[in-house]
Parts: C-alpha cells; structure tokens; sequence
C-alpha cells in the first residue's frame, strides 16, 4: 500500500471515529438531560441510533424510543436501516476528505521528489524545492533539504575553484623544474654539471610537493572538507611544543622568544593544525626579526573564546599591503628575498576559519607586527 | 635479505627494485595483487612493500589475506593518499608502516631496515660506534677520539637518528619527524640550523669530517667517499 493510501484510510478512520464519538456525546447529553418537558424528535432519535450502535446501550435505547414513538414502529431494522444510510456516506466522505488532505498535505514530498529527480536526471545542482509557505514541519524539512542543496553547491564551486587555483599556482614551479632538465640536456655537459642539474630538480620537486600539500590542506580548510580532530588542548604546551622547534634557530639569529601563557588557558582545536598554525607565525615572526629583537607570544582567556597572539619587533607591514598579506600565494616587497612560498598567512587564515575563530593582524611600520588568533575556548554549538 | 615489492607502476617499482639491489637485497618485484599474494604466501621473505592501488586484488585485501594464513612478514605500505584515515585504516589490516608518495628512496630503505631489525628481534645495541665516534644511549655520553662532546638533548636526538642511519642519507623531512615528532614543513631551515650547531661540535675540530649535506636530498653520516 503506497505511503498516502495509507494516510487516506487512516484518516476516513480517524473522521469515522470522530463522528461517532460526537453523536455519542450527543446521546449521552439528552440521555442526562432528559426531562418530561424535553421533546425528542425523530431524526434525533435516528441521529441517536446510529450513535450509540457502534456503543451499546441499546436497551436503554429501546426504552427512550418505546416511551416516545408508536408502538407498532420495528426498533432493529428501523435502526439497522439508518445505520446504513447515515454510516456509509459518512466513510465515503471521511475517505474523499482523507485523500484531499493527504494530496494536499504531502505536496512538498511530491515537490522534493521531482527536484530530486531533476538534479539526478540533468545533473544540474542549482534545482532548489519550491517552498509553501504553510506547510509547518514539511516546509523545515524541505527548507533543510534546500540549504544543504545550496551547500553542496558551494563546496562544489569551491573545490572547482580552489583546483584550478591549485593548477594555477603548481604551474610555475613545474616550469623551473622542467626548466633545469631541459637545459641540462640540452648540452653535453660535465657529470658534475648534470649532478647539479638533477640537485636543482630535487629542490624544484620537493617545494612543488611542500607546495601541493599546503594547497591542499588550505583549499580542504576553506571549504570545510578538512577533518578536524578538536580537544581540548593547553594552550602552553602547544607553544612550548613550537618553540622547541624554533629556539635554536631563534638563538642563532639573536632574536629572543618570551611566552607570556596562563597554566591553564586551554583552547578546542586540532592539536597538529593548532601547532602548524602557531609554527607559521612564529616562523614569520622569527624572519622579520633582527638580532637582538624580541618576538613575544602571548595568550590570555577573552570572552568565550582564547586569544593567542604573537608578535614582533621587526620592520612591521606598509599600510597597503596589510590586506593583502592573507592572499594566497602574496608576497610583500620585503617578503620576496625570504625565503618561503607565499602560503604561510593563507594556511594560518583558512584553519582559524575552519575552527570557527578569526585571525587579525595590527602592525604599523618599523613597530613590528601582531597576529592575533582568536579560539574557540569550548566546543562550538 | 630477500623483499617482495607489489608495485603497479613500472617505474617506481623499477627505481625501488634498483635501489634495494643496490643496498644488497634480493628482490622479488610483482605487478598484480593476486600474482603478489601468490608470492607473499609461496616464499619466504625478510620484509615486503606493498602499494594499495593495483590490479586484480587491492593492497590492503592482500596484507589481509597474508595476515589470515598467518604469513608475519613485515609489510611497508606504499601509497599516494596522505590522511590519517588511510594510514590507520593499512596499519588496521595488518601493514607494518605506511609511506606516503612521493618518498624518497633512503627513506624507504631506512624504513624496511627498521621492519627487518625489529621483526628479527635483533638486540638493540647500547652503543652506536662510527669511525671514532661512539654515543652511549643509555648514559647519553658522547665521545670522539676519546674526548668527550656535550650535546644538548636536540643535538643528541638528531646524531642518534643519523648514526642509526650511518651511510644512507636521511632527508629534511624525516628528521623533522624523528627529531622534533614533527610533520609538518617549516619555511625556516630549522634542520640546517640544528645540524650546523652538531657539526660544530662533531666535525669542527676534527680533521676528518663525518656529516656530510647531500644538496638536494639531506645529510649523511660517514666516512667521506670518494
């Protein structure tokens, strides 16, 4: 039996029921009610009769109608005879009524059915479910079904943009590298120049690799396809975890690292993308700075969430490119002769994004620059 | 030392059977899954590499089938994909390691040698010795020609790895991960730095050098050849 047969017959039944309940009552309020005075008509008796068949009571029935209607009438075929004609039009009507409710009721499943099978027939992902505006519960549903419609459409545009992104950006390392071999085969050269060659082209293939790989995981960031596997995590070990990495390097260049953490700050986020995120901007910060400066991270509990910034003494970021400094694959006139791919900000930018945080950067020229990241401190809802 | 490589494409299964060849192992090099399980079950090998993706029977089925007849060679899992899902999802089917591509080939051997010592249960030695240059792991003294170095536990971490891996060349990345526990590629050179301040106290006043940058691939720990 189909889903709105169902429906129909449930409903007759329902509209039956609720009829013979009704005339029940009825019965019952005269049978209370009655007094000498109070005058029973024949089609009320009738309407009675029908009532109280599915009920019983038909001995005190009897009784109500021998007190009130000529002897000679035949109470039992009277009464089947009415039953009849009062009942089956009663189920007939509860059945028409059952099958206008339930065609108009299950309108949005029929809407979403054929826009379903549109977007399966063509392919066309921009179908969306037209909307009644009183449908309650049925309209959430296909108002649900059309927002996730829409989100999957934006992850598809996303992922077809960030791909040819990707190609965009792979391309030019892949030139430099078929660059190397090219001219190295192209004369006869000394093994020692070719060894030289396939060195440049191991060089070329790893930052193309490195490159591919911070592609990916911001392109996954950005369109929320990045798993992330968040905890709570103490914010100070993370830190300390970073500035392991880098305090050689930081001793080396002269340049200070201070930790200004809370014991016990912590932040919910993915501990790997938190410790990549921290490390890129240590990393930044270590670069810009020179010797004898000093780059402080520091991190304290706001509202709901956790700041954690880190900031530098180094020659700080010209109004015009502080946009721009999150763009992928940007580089600033100073950044140019470090060394780096242009994807630092852009990573650090798209994870703080993908844990529901925002990434900020203050700075004015020759007075250093701060990042700030701002955290969720719990789960989000 | 015998390997079974299950491996698709011609070429990297080629550089890989070239390779192991090199470092003196027996080789055995398959191109369909089902023909490589036949292998894996007929023959008795040290270590296999297995990729994921190939014809007629999957990687994983076939690590799986091996585990079942209760066949323990020790098995490296190569393949392209990089999340933490696949890489659980091999080790779950009984694969030993996981190597993702692109992989460098002293990687690859560092790994099976690895596989090999700890599925023969060698006794891990207490010392490492090099050509006058003796590190004690459990007192953590190191010593050259007698005199002894002091190194900082980063310092000693990153000769240890190296020593482990005397003549091969270990690359950036796998002394960050090995080092520092870290998979993730800093922009900074923060494994120049570390190896120039264990150079200076290893090399420095030696006149034979023993660390040794490979442009391109890493560093190697060794006599000079050549």
């Amino acid at each position: 039996m189909t889903f709105s047969l169902k429906l129909t017959v449930w409903y007759a039944c329902v509209f039956v029921a609720a009829v013979v309940a009704s005339f029940y009552a009825v019965y019952y309020l005269i049978d209370d009610s009655m007094d000498k005075e109070w005058r029973i008509t024949r089609s009320s008796i009738v309407t009675m009769w029908s009532g109280s068949y599915a009920g019983g009571r038909i001995d005190e029935l009897h009784a109500v109608i021998e007190s009130t209607v000529p002897g000679d009438l035949n109470v039992e075929s009277h009464f089947q005879g009415a039953f009849y004609k009062v009942a089956l039009p009663m189920i007939a009507v509860g059945l028409l009524g059952g099958w206008l409710v339930t065609y108009r009721g299950l309108r949005p499943l029929r809407n979403l059915g054929q826009t379903v099978r549109h977007i399966l027939d063509t392919g066309k992902t921009d179908a969306r479910v037209p909307v009644d505006s009183d449908r309650g519960e049925l309209n959430e549903l296909v108002g649900l079904f059309n927002q996730m419609l829409e989100k999957n459409d934006g992850l598809m545009r996303a992922m077809h943009d960030s791909l040819d992104n990707v190609a965009h950006d792979l391309r030019t390392p892949m030139t430099r590298l078929r660059g190397s071999a090219e001219v190295a085969l192209q004369k006869r050269e000394a093994p020692q120049a070719y060894r030289e060659a396939l060195k440049d082209c191991m060089e070329e293939s790893d930052r193309v690799l490195s490159m591919l790989n911070t592609l990916m995981d911001v392109a996954e960031a950005e369109t929320g396809a990045m798993q992330l596997e968040r905890e709570d995590v103490p914010v100070i070990e993370m830190v300390r975890n970073v500035v392991e990495v880098y305090e050689i390097v930081a001793e080396e260049r002269g340049v200070a690292i201070r930790t200004e953490i809370p014991e016990d700050l912590l932040v919910h986020a993915d501990r790997t993308r938190l410790r990549q995120v921290l490390a890129n901007l240590l990393d930044n910060a270590i670069k810009y700075s020179r010797e004898g400066q000093a780059v402080t991270i520091a991190a304290r509990a706001m509202d709901g969430y956790t700041e954690i910034s880190v900031s530098d003494e180094g020659p700080g970021i010209p109004p015009l490119e502080i946009e721009k400094i999150w763009d992928r694959l940007y580089r600033g006139d100073l950044s140019r002769s470090k060394r780096g791919l242009g994807l630092g900000l852009s990573f650090v930018q798209a994870i703080v994004k993908a844990h529901g945080g925002t990434a900020r950067v203050e700075s004015k020229v020759n007075a250093g620059a701060r990042f700030r990241v701002e955290l969720p401190r719990a789960s989000l809802p | 030392m015998r390997i079974l490589v299950v491996e698709d494409d011609k070429k990297i299964a080629s550089f890989i059977q070239k390779g192991l060849k090199e470092a003196g192992f027996a080789v055995d090099a398959e191109g369909d899954g089902a023909e490589g399980l036949h292998l894996g079950l007929s023959e008795v090998y040290d270590a296999a590499v297995v990729d994921i993706m190939l014809p007629s029977l999957d990687g994983l089925s076939l690590i799986e089938e091996m585990r079942r007849k209760r066949v323990k060679t020790p098995v490296l899992i190569l393949s392209a994909k990089r999340s933490v899902d696949d890489r659980v999802k091999g080790l779950q089917a009984g694969g030993d390691d996981y190597l993702t591509k692109p992989f460098s080939f002293s990687e690859l051997l560092a790994r099976i040698h690895a596989l090999i010592r700890r599925s023969t249960q060698t006794v891990e030695p207490t010392t490492l010795t090099v050509d006058g240059l003796v590190i004690d792991l459990m007192t953590r003294r190191v010593t050259r020609d007698e005199r002894t170095l002091n190194l900082q536990a980063r310092e000693f971490a990153l000769l240890e790895y190296l020593m482990r891996n005397t003549g091969r060349i270990v690359s950036k990345t796998s002394i960050l991960e090995h080092v520092y526990d870290y998979s993730f590629d800093p922009q900074t050179n923060v494994v120049d730095v570390l190896v120039h301040r264990l150079r200076a106290k290893v090399d420095k006043e030696f006149d034979e050098k023993l660390i040794h940058t490979v442009r391109g691939m890493g560093y190697v720990l060794g006599k000079e050849q050549g």
